[in-house]
């Protein structure tokens, strides 16, 4: 099998062969758990009373039911704004923003604001969800800073625009991932390109446009395509900032699922909900692939 | 010293054959270079002699060995990569010193035998710094130099100077040469350039296409190319090929007629060793520094032959005028204070002994008969 | 061109950037070092380290190592485990390769949170709804990317110089350690970091993993104790906040270098 192999690792194949079985195992692990998850989406298995031992399968009911019921519909609203407004508009043109913005700035304001943005990418999800929730809180930062001065009445943030404040705090978490991965693609960006076309007389934003953002074309589908999935899927930050709620005004996919199968109980119901993630995301994989490849 | 002996050795990528049965045979210390054209298979053979690459078929031996079979650690050799193959992250004694330490040399005679290598490659005062801090002629030395220290029975290169500028790359030339001189062992290395080739082999191997065309001293393959093949690749500008047809002229002497796009043919006379040649059709092959120029029988015995020239090209030494006598360009490298003009008429002339003649068909060389 | 001094509207832009990620920060910076804290935002009443002690004895102490103890086993498997499998996916033409890289994309999509449910039950059956189990599922969820980015990352490493390595006499395993993982020191800084983080930040899992609260990773300490609103006392919290983030801003900035070069690769390959 390593026949047309290096020499060095034909001479050690077995040694090869080893070093591949723990990565196999998972990934057949991995593919196991998600055919589970098929396979109970057609049951009515619950994690505790009766239908935790005597379950049966029930057809495409869990399916059907994801549309009759307002919950699957609710939920996938609310990660839809959630995504386009934290994902797509705020940390992909903010991380582009700042990427252009501190690429020519001294070297002290550079590494202040890297540093601010990056803190906050760095900084634990419960912990920025702490920090979120005092900022918005009835006389948090919000309140004290912006509202009180200009005489607006102060509020709870959090239990009158609750998507607001998980958007932001979404935004102000997620977007140094942009703005590193928007860093390193501008300098991958030729100077001379970019040169000629000024000395051709195109102004800055002409340059911009022409120039620099079809260079980066491959580099925004990938990071929006990142972004994307993983602000789709995104769980502890919203949860512990809002549980979901105030009623289901936050209620994303991923706390969707928890509380279907771990606080409500119907496993076949949450694997159901859980499939339509996966196929969601994988729709929007595609997608972004096809935007990746397809030049005009 | 160690002779290396290759026996119709093949090499197959799937389906795919790219070496077609090599027989060559490596006296010890030789300085052999491996010429041809891009793709030509040059690397992958230097590449099964090392042990990198899987023999398909054929055998390599070293020393009266065959070593199909031995890893290549195990073979005697040392291989300088085009890329130089640095560790980058090792200091350039690091670098040297990596083969010794893995053979568990003692460290007093790994500091001393790097020492002494990076001395005679005036590396004395890098030996502590890493590979991206030096510049390319000196990571050069270094790759030589981790080849040295292993003191290998064969050195393998593979176009070690391609990256280099054109004065490094003579002045390292010269040095391979030096070093090849003081060793002595066999040396094996692929280039693509001529002049490297021409200066530095004792023999030199011309491939194509995975076959070998001709393997031989460079004053051979350069004047006495085995075919038409040769004769195009070595020489820059190459040797001129022109057709021609054999026929019997006065007393059966053979005359050579040169068909000219537009104008009447051109007649030549050839010397009596060609005689055999009658009847057929042949290449002739002429250097360009065969060709001479002159007034009307400025050289009785040469062949004269009237041209217009078509471009001058000064090279500082020469004159390399260029015609077009028959189909394509033909070159003649003459002095420079020849009397050649572009737009102009010239008479050239060579002498009928230099001329190389190849069969029409097979492009293979057709030897002087012995009288 | 563009430089702060020069234009005043984009230095303005930046300071609110920075005003933006920073000030957030103030209420919990406050309340920490002030052992009088309420939780209202206001400059310290008094200044004193009383809350972080509190926020390092005891079982916040014991959550600390519960974290320590996870994050450190997942970026250890996650990075040994992904080693091990990139070199041959990026050396060998096995077959199934391909099967095997395809595989990893579409595994690299599936969200966690939506194979939470066999996780649980694997676990469960296993014995393994432990701190430990927690380590090695996030090993699981994270090895396709790490696995993908790191055979990237042995890509760009040229064969030539394992060549010279093995012609030199060296064995397969002083191929990978004295060339191979020397140069892919970037890509294994991230992929340590990544999961070093991950790991770290983990909420999900233990949540559903682990019931005694002397079992908790901070992550789910943190949680626990600010949703009890009541009886909640500020300046632990903010001090435990705090001494939550150090550990992860820590590591960011000690591996900062290796990582740039790093991520350049995550963008480029995707
Ligand atoms: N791994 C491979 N699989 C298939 N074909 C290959 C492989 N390696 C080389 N070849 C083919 O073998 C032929 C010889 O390649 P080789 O590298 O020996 O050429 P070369 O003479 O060294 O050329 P160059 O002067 O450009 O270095 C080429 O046609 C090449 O396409
Ligand atoms: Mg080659």
């Amino acid at each position: 099998m390593f026949d047309d192999a290096k020499p060095w690792i034909q001479r050690d194949w077995k040694l090869v062969a080893a070093m591949l079985i723990p990565a196999i195992a998972v990934i057949a692990l991995l593919l196991y758990m998600a055919g589970w998850i098929l396979v109970m989406s057609f049951t009515d298995l619950a994690l505790f009373g009766r239908k935790a031992t005597e379950w049966s399968f029930v057809g495409f009911d869990n399916y059907e039911r994801l549309f009759k019921r307002r919950g699957f519909l609710n939920s996938l609203w609310v990660t839809t704004v959630f995504t386009v407004f934290s994902a797509i508009i705020g940390q992909n043109i903010l991380g582009f923003a700042m990427a252009a913005a501190l690429r020519n700035t001294g070297r002290f304001t550079k590494s202040f604001v890297e540093g601010a943005v990056i803190l906050g990418w760095i900084l634990p999800d419960v912990v920025a969800a702490y920090v979120w929730s005092a900022t918005f809180t009835e006389n948090g930062l919000v309140d004290l800073a912006i509202l009180q001065p200009f005489g607006i009445e102060t509020r709870n943030f959090i239990n009158d625009h609750p998507l607001f404040v998980v958007i932001v705090a979404n935004v102000w978490k997620g977007a140094a991932w942009s703005y590193i991965l928007y860093s390193a693609a501008l300098d991958t960006v030729p100077s001379e390109v970019v040169e000629a076309a000024r000395v051709d007389g195109a102004t800055p934003l002409q340059r911009a446009w022409h120039i620099t953002l079809p260079i980066l074309r491959p580099h925004i589908a990938t990071n929006c395509l990142f972004i994307t999935i993983s602000s789709f899927v995104y769980f502890p930050l919203i949860y512990a900032l809002t549980g979901g709620g105030p009623g289901r005004k936050t209620q994303v996919l991923s706390i969707f699922v928890y509380q279907e199968s771990f606080a409500v109980g119907k496993l076949g119901y949450g694997s159901a909900i859980s499939v339509a993630m996966v196929l969601i995301v994988a729709f929007l994989s595609i997608f972004y692939v096809r935007l990746l490849k397809d030049p005009r | 010293m160690t002779g290396v002996v290759l026996n119709d050795v093949r090499k197959s990528y799937g389906d795919l054959q790219v070496i077609h049965g090599i027989d060559l045979s490596i006296d010890p210390g030789d300085f052999i270079v491996f010429v041809g054209p891009s793709g030509c298979g040059k690397s992958t053979l230097l590449r099964m002699i090392a042990g990198l690459e899987r023999i398909s078929d054929g055998t390599v031996s070293i020393s009266g060995r065959v070593v199909n079979d031995v890893p290549a650690p195990d073979r005697g050799i040392s291989m300088v990569f085009q890329s130089y193959a640095l560790y980058p992250h090792m200091t350039v004694g690091d670098n040297m010193a990596f083969g010794l330490r893995i053979r568990r040399t003692p460290a007093e005679r790994i500091r001393e035998t790097v020492g002494q290598a990076a001395e005679a490659l005036q590396l004395g005062q890098y030996i502590d710094r890493l590979p991206k801090a030096l510049s390319g002629g000196q990571r050069q030395r270094v790759a030589i130099g981790r080849a040295i220290v292993r003191e290998p029975e064969v050195f393998l290169f593979d176009e070690p100077l391609s990256n280099l500028d054109a004065a490094l790359r003579n002045q390292t030339r010269m040095e391979i040469a030096r070093l090849h001189r003081e060793i002595g062992a066999t040396m094996i290395y692929v280039t693509h350039d001529q002049i490297e080739a021409l200066t530095l082999a004792t023999k030199i191997a011309v491939l194509k296409d995975g076959e070998l065309q001709q393997f031989d001293t460079p004053d051979r393959v350069y004047n006495q190319p085995a075919n038409t093949f040769v004769a195009g690749f070595m020489g820059a500008p190459p040797m001129n090929l022109v057709a021609a047809e054999i026929i019997a002229g006065d007393g059966g002497a053979a005359v050579a007629v040169l068909e000219r796009a537009g104008q009447p043919p051109v007649h030549v006379g050839l010397p009596a060793s060609r005689k055999r040649l009658v009847g057929r059709r042949v290449v002739f092959g002429l250097r360009p520094e065969a060709i001479c120029s002159g007034p009307v029988g400025s050289r009785p015995d040469h062949a004269e032959i009237d041209v217009d020239i078509d471009y001058v090209e000064v090279t500082g030494a020469d004159r390399i005028a260029v015609t077009n006598f028959t189909s394509g360009p033909f070159y003649a490298r003459l002095p420079a204070d020849a009397d050649v003009h572009e737009g102009r008429r010239a008479r050239l002339n060579f002498d009928r002994d230099k001329i190389n003649v190849f069969d029409a068909d097979t492009g293979a060389r057709i030897a002087e008969e012995t009288p | 061109m563009t430089d702060t001094r020069k234009s005043p509207t984009l230095a303005l832009a930046l300071a609110l950037v920075a005003l933006f990620w920073i000030s957030p920060l103030s209420w919990v910076a406050f309340n920490a070092v002030d052992p009088l804290a309420d939780g209202t935002l206001r400059w310290p009443q008094a200044f004193g380290l009383a809350n972080f002690s509190k926020a390092v004895a005891g079982e916040s102490g014991r959550q600390f190592l519960n974290s320590v103890y996870v994050a450190l086993l997942t970026s250890t498997l996650t990075t040994v485990f992904a080693g091990l499998a990139a070199y041959p996916l990026s050396r060998v033409r096995i077959p199934g390769r391909n099967a095997i890289l395809w595989a990893l994309v579409l595994l690299r999509m599936l969200p966690a949170t939506g194979i939470i449910v066999p996780i649980f039950f694997m676990a469960q059956s296993t014995g393994l709804l432990s701190l430990t189990g927690v380590a090695l599922a996030i090993t699981m969820i994270n090895l396709p990317f790490t696995l993908l980015l790191l055979k990237n990352f042995f890509d760009t490493v040229p064969l030539e110089l394992e060549e010279a390595a093995y012609s030199e006499g060296a064995s397969l395993f002083r191929i990978l350690w004295n060339v191979v993982l020397p140069m892919s020191r970037a890509g294994l800084s991230v992929v340590w970091f990544f999961s070093f983080i991950n790991a770290w930040n983990e909420f999900l899992l233990p949540l559903i993993f682990v019931r005694k609260t002397a079992d908790f990773p901070m992550s789910v300490g943190l949680f626990n104790s600010f949703g009890e609103h009541s009886s909640v006392d500020y300046g632990f919290l903010a001090a435990y906040s705090l001494v939550y983030a150090l550990p992860a801003v820590a590591v960011y900035f000690l591996l900062r270098r290796n990582l740039s070069t790093g991520f350049a690769g995550v963008g480029v390959k995707g």
